[in-house]
């Protein structure tokens, strides 16, 4: 779900910049001492995750887990991706400099919606946590596919296909992001449910 | 016992980029007189397949040729003007590698075709996690200076 160099105009990539330099510094005012830990933990986490593809048929989707990202970090969640991405585009050259903004924008504004909508009723014991976790997981890769699609619409017609394409070929890990989102917080209720609290 | 498990979580956890497949795409050329030739790959070593190939002219941008990379990930096409090429394979999903042909030389320019090994991916992997855990620990750090 990353988007090259080279591909958005300059009004997109500033854009995605200013917002994520909002959201970023937004999220390092929120962040709280005694949650430094498990953000560096679901950074890493975000980090690892991009290099695990799963084949699905023609396409070849890669894990995102930005909604699992988004429960756990919360506000925070700008930071936990936005640095995830600056290593990723540093050290193994996904995504790029340029469109460091546009790519963090892309991933952490759904996971930060999704913390809104589910996580009142999560750490209140009103969802059940497994349906909560498939549901999060699959709606932020929905999120996160839209938003890469509509990006790429801004590159300009040639871009039309390719952003369709985006939209289709992530439609199968919605369901993926969604079950292991949904067993991480099934095993995360079990061995550890104060982490669910907001 | 849940400690014992939350080890063995993190150290799949950690452990995981070994079997995994990186999607950053590397594209590697060779023009031989008129003819171009390259491949396109994953730097998992995973040949792109049916990957669109866009040769225009360096100087002017005009379109030179257009074809599609075989499920080995490699291509050929044939340079009618003797002017240097830009090559760009997309891969979808706004995955993208461009390739510049060297001006002035016609009869064989471009790289030989390195995979990236899986240890200097795995040494990658492990440096950025290293990265991350300094950042968030400088970052503990100027909150408790922050705090007091």
């Amino acid at each position: 779900m990353h988007i090259s160099e080279g591909v958005l105009p300059l009004t997109t990539l500033s854009a995605g910049y200013a917002l994520s330099a909002a959201g970023t510094a937004i999220g390092l005012k929120h962040i709280r001492e005694d949650r430094i830990v498990r953000t560096a933990m679901m950074s890493s986490t975000f980090f690892v995750a991009s290099f695990i593809h799963v084949p699905i048929g023609p396409a070849n989707v890669h894990l995102v887990l930005n909604g699992l990202v988004g429960l756990l970090t919360g506000r925070s969640c700008f930071v936990a991706i936005g640095i995830a991405l600056v290593m990723q585009a540093l050290l193994l050259q996904f995504g790029g400099i340029t469109t460091l903004g546009v790519n963090t924008l892309n991933m952490a504004l759904p996971a930060l919606f999704c913390f809104l909508i589910f996580s009142p009723g999560i750490s209140r014991g009103k969802i059940p946590l497994f349906p909560a976790g498939l549901l999060c997981g699959a709606l932020s890769s929905l999120l996160s596919a839209l938003l890469l699609s509509l990006s790429l619409t801004t590159a300009g017609e040639a871009f039309l296909p390719a952003a369709k394409l985006v939209l289709l070929a992530n439609l199968p890990l919605m369901v993926v992001d969604g079950l292991i989102t949904g067993f991480v917080l099934l095993f995360i209720g079990k061995v550890k449910p104060e982490m669910l609290k907001p | 016992m849940k400690r014992a498990v939350l080890v063995i979580l993190l150290q799949v956890m950690i452990l995981a980029p070994r079997q995994a497949q990186a999607h950053r795409i590397d594209l590697f050329c060779r023009v031989n007189g008129n003819v171009l030739t390259g491949e396109g790959y994953f730097s998992s070593g995973d040949p792109v397949k049916n990957g669109k190939i866009s040769v225009t002219d360096a100087i002017n941008g005009e379109p030179v040729a257009e074809t599609v990379t075989g499920d080995d990930g490699t291509f050929s096409a044939i340079l009618d003007s003797e002017a240097p090429v830009v090559v760009v394979l997309s891969a979808g999903q706004g995955h993208r590698a461009i390739w510049r042909q060297p001006s002035g030389d016609r009869q064989e320019t471009g790289a030989s075709f390195p995979h990236e090994s899986n240890k200097l991916r795995s040494l990658k992997t492990a440096a950025g996690l290293l990265f991350i855990a300094a950042l968030f620990g400088l970052l503990y750090y100027w909150k408790r200076r922050h705090a007091t």
